[in-house]
């Protein structure tokens, strides 16, 4: 079984290449079906954010090419010919493996323990499962993945304090406005980033609220969660003037706002400041926006700034999540690898052919009424004896087994199943003889 | 040593304490050191105030003539203007830490020139009038001076702002909406206070009948320049309701004229408001 991640993020690739090389929800589907159609046999997921396009491939068997994985990826870019693989990272088994556990966990975001990015991962895992690119292997993965987010969650302090880029935003605003329980915020885009964004304004005392969006409803939806007001797109000009903080975080691909447009929104705000930060990819707002006076612009990669300030702060929960990652990826590897080899099938053998042994001496001891005096009537006797005759077999099973569990994480797996296979009769396929198939031979 | 010396050297070592207390508050912000920063501070605007009045005692006139109590007037109106700023936003006393050591510069300056009686007004012009020009005017330039400091600090930041150079050291300078609203408390009470200061000094050449000639010294002529740049600012932030960086580069404007009026002008020209310094 081999596993391999490739793709771009914040930390290998400028913001506009990354813009170039993002997904929609929607595109994302497609982009699977396509590539599952370039690479058949692959387990395929393809994570978009707004700091990091991936695609992970899983094969049964035999080694992925990663040249062609990356070839089959920016085929859909909006820029192939761009230079992209310039820097694009592979990484294959266990330090695939580990890297999407540092990013479920928030440890590889741009907001070191961000709880956005969890969300994120589960859903283009259930993308991945609506296309059809998953398989035994990613499904087991994510499983695992998804637990290790929430152990370290729990375990440790990496997604206490500021730790969204919404709470972000929150800063970089006190850093232009005395008190934002007197200010306007507008957010362009009711997706998930502009919902969280608003609600760490909200919590901040931001007084009024916009909500644009294309759809409405959804706009409305958010908009009276926090007691905001909801607008259709085309008033979006209309209100700007009034936002002193605009957070955009829209799937468009293309800008919907540029420096014609803020200027004429500045002309009525008497050089009062607006803060806009664009929270999309690709970009919603133009670069020349932050060249009109009293305007600051800031994009994703913007914030980087602050939150390796962030960072710097919760140094030990990071290490604290890192040795995590390292026990689980090992953990892992070993169960996922254990899996591959059919050791969940031999245990169930194993066990099939203890309940089948004591089925067969049960049935025959008391079939040639042996086990005088019981007789039908004394069916507490009968359920005590077919226990303990269990639980026996159960103990002389629970050795091998446990050594099976052990051989998987040591590496010895194979050889401990030939072991089992020669002393039990059994494989992960085939069930184990019992004392009645002897009979019957 | 006289007494006036050794208060302004007081002063002098006041604002050396509330510059420390002030670097340390802006490393760690703690609302006692703020308030004990700001009582050093006043203290040290008392010990102006008692030297410039141990001068007057001592030249038997208002101490308004020459170097040492412009100096001295000017260093006190800036602190009492800063106090009053300080007061009212907490915030803002982080500016302490580069406008403090300036006026100790100023007051140590100012400090050969405090032993001699080269401030001792003619006879002529021992009126309670020119107590109120001089106080008026001094108080002016104060909270003109800080408008400045404010502007400047403004534009410093809307630059950290605009560049994205968040972790640097000006970017622990306050938020800019801040310093704007301070700018905007600032400009009304500076505006009439300059122009109360002009107008007396209008009432003062028609009390002792000097006639026209005023009208063409140097210093008054660069004194109306700046009234009309703090006129102009005035009516922008009152009256036009404007604000940001176009108004903080007005602000800045204004206090090159006043630098250029106060001290500037003598370096160039005589004018009979010399403070006893003279051409050769």
């Amino acid at each position: 079984m081999e596993l391999v991640v490739l793709g771009i993020n914040f930390k290998t690739a400028p913001l506009d290449l990354r813009e170039k090389l993002s997904y929609t929800t929607a595109q994302v589907r497609e982009v699977l079906v396509r590539l599952q159609g370039a690479l058949p046999g692959l387990e395929l997921l393809l994570l978009s954010t707004c700091n990091r396009t991936e695609l992970y491939g899983a094969a049964e068997d035999g080694r992925i090419d990663d040249q062609a994985l990356a070839a089959a990826l920016v085929a859909g870019a909006a820029d192939p010919g761009g230079t992209f693989r310039e820097h694009v990272y592979v990484r294959r088994d266990r330090e695939a493996m580990a890297h999407l556990m540092a990013v479920a966990t928030g440890l590889d975001s741009l907001v070191v323990g961000e709880a956005e990015i969890l969300g994120q991962v589960k859903q283009a895992y259930q993308l991945a499962v609506e296309a059809g690119t998953t398989g035994r292997y990613l499904n087991a993965l994510a499983q695992q993945v998804f637990r290790v987010a929430k152990r370290v969650r729990s375990e440790t302090d990496l997604a206490r304090g500021r730790v969204s880029v919404g709470s972000i935003a929150v800063e970089l605003a006190c850093r232009v406005f005395d008190d934002l329980a007197r200010k306007t915020a507008m957010i362009i885009g009711a997706g998930e980033m502009g919902e969280l964004t608003m609600r760490a304004l909200v919590s901040r005392g931001v007084k009024g609220t916009y909500v644009v969006n294309r759809s409405l409803d959804r706009a409305r939806a958010i908009a009276d969660e926090y007691r905001g007001i909801a607008l259709p797109f085309e008033r979006l000009a209309d209100f700007l003037p009034q936002a002193d903080i605009v957070i955009s975080s829209t799937s468009a691909p293309y800008c919907i706002l540029d420096a014609p447009a803020i200027r004429n929104a500045m002309a009525s705000r008497h050089g009062r400041p607006m803060l806009l930060v664009d929270l999309a990819v690709p970009r919603d707002i133009e670069e020349d926006v932050g060249e009109v006076g009293n305007v600051y612009l800031y994009n994703i990669d913007d914030l980087e700034e602050i939150a390796s300030e962030n960072l710097s702060k919760r140094q030990g929960a990071m290490d604290q999540a890192r040795r995590i990652v390292e026990d689980e990826v090992s953990a892992v590897a070993a169960a996922l690898q254990a899996d591959a080899l059919g050791i969940g099938a031999l245990m169930r053998r194993l066990d099939e052919t203890a309940a089948g042994i004591r089925d067969a001496e049960l049935a025959r001891a008391f079939a040639k009424e042996r086990v005088a005096p019981l007789g039908p009537a004394c069916d507490a006797c009968r359920d005590e004896i077919c226990a303990m005759l269990q639980r026996a077999l159960a103990k002389m099973v629970a050795g091998p087994k446990k050594a099976l569990s052990e051989a998987a994480r040591s590496g010895d797996l194979e050889e401990f199943v030939r072991v089992a296979a020669r002393l039990y009769g059994i494989t992960k396929d085939t069930p184990g003889k019992t004392p009645k198939d002897d009979h019957e031979t | 040593m006289n007494a006036e010396m050794l208060l302004s050297i007081l002063a002098c070592g006041m604002y050396a304490v509330a510059t420390v207390m002030a670097v340390a508050h802006i490393r760690d912000p703690a609302p006692s050191r703020g308030q004990d920063m700001m009582i050093v501070t006043g203290a040290a605007l008392a010990c102006l105030l008692g030297a410039l009045g141990v001068h007057g005692v001592r030249c038997g006139t208002f101490p308004a003539f020459g170097s040492y109590e412009a100096a001295t007037w000017y260093a006190a109106a800036v602190t009492a203007a800063y106090l009053y700023v300080g007061l009212r936003h907490e915030v803002l006393r982080t500016l302490s830490a580069l406008l403090l050591p300036c006026l100790g510069v100023i007051v140590v300056l100012a400090l050969p020139c405090s032993c001699g009686l080269a401030g001792r007004a003619p006879e002529a012009l021992h009126s309670p009038a020119i107590g109120v020009h001089v106080t008026a005017a001094f108080a002016g330039y104060g909270l003109f001076t800080l408008e400045s400091l404010l502007a400047a600090a403004y534009l410093v930041q809307d630059r950290n702002l605009k560049r994205k150079h968040l972790r640097r050291a000006g970017c622990r300078l306050p938020a800019l909406e801040v310093l704007d609203r301070a700018m905007q408390e600032l400009i009304g009470p500076a505006f009439l206070l300059f122009t109360l200061s002009i107008g007396m000094g209008i009432f003062l050449t028609h009390l002792y009948k000097w006639g026209t000639s005023w009208a063409a010294d140097p210093k008054v002529l660069l004194t109306g320049a700046t009234w009309l740049v703090y006129a102009l600012l005035f009516y922008l932030r009152g009256g036009a309701d404007r604000h940001g960086r176009r108004v903080a580069y007005v602000a800045l404007l204004g206090f090159v004229l006043i630098v250029a009026a106060f001290a500037g002008v003598h370096l160039v020209a005589q004018s009979r408001h010399d403070f006893g310094f003279r051409l050769p």
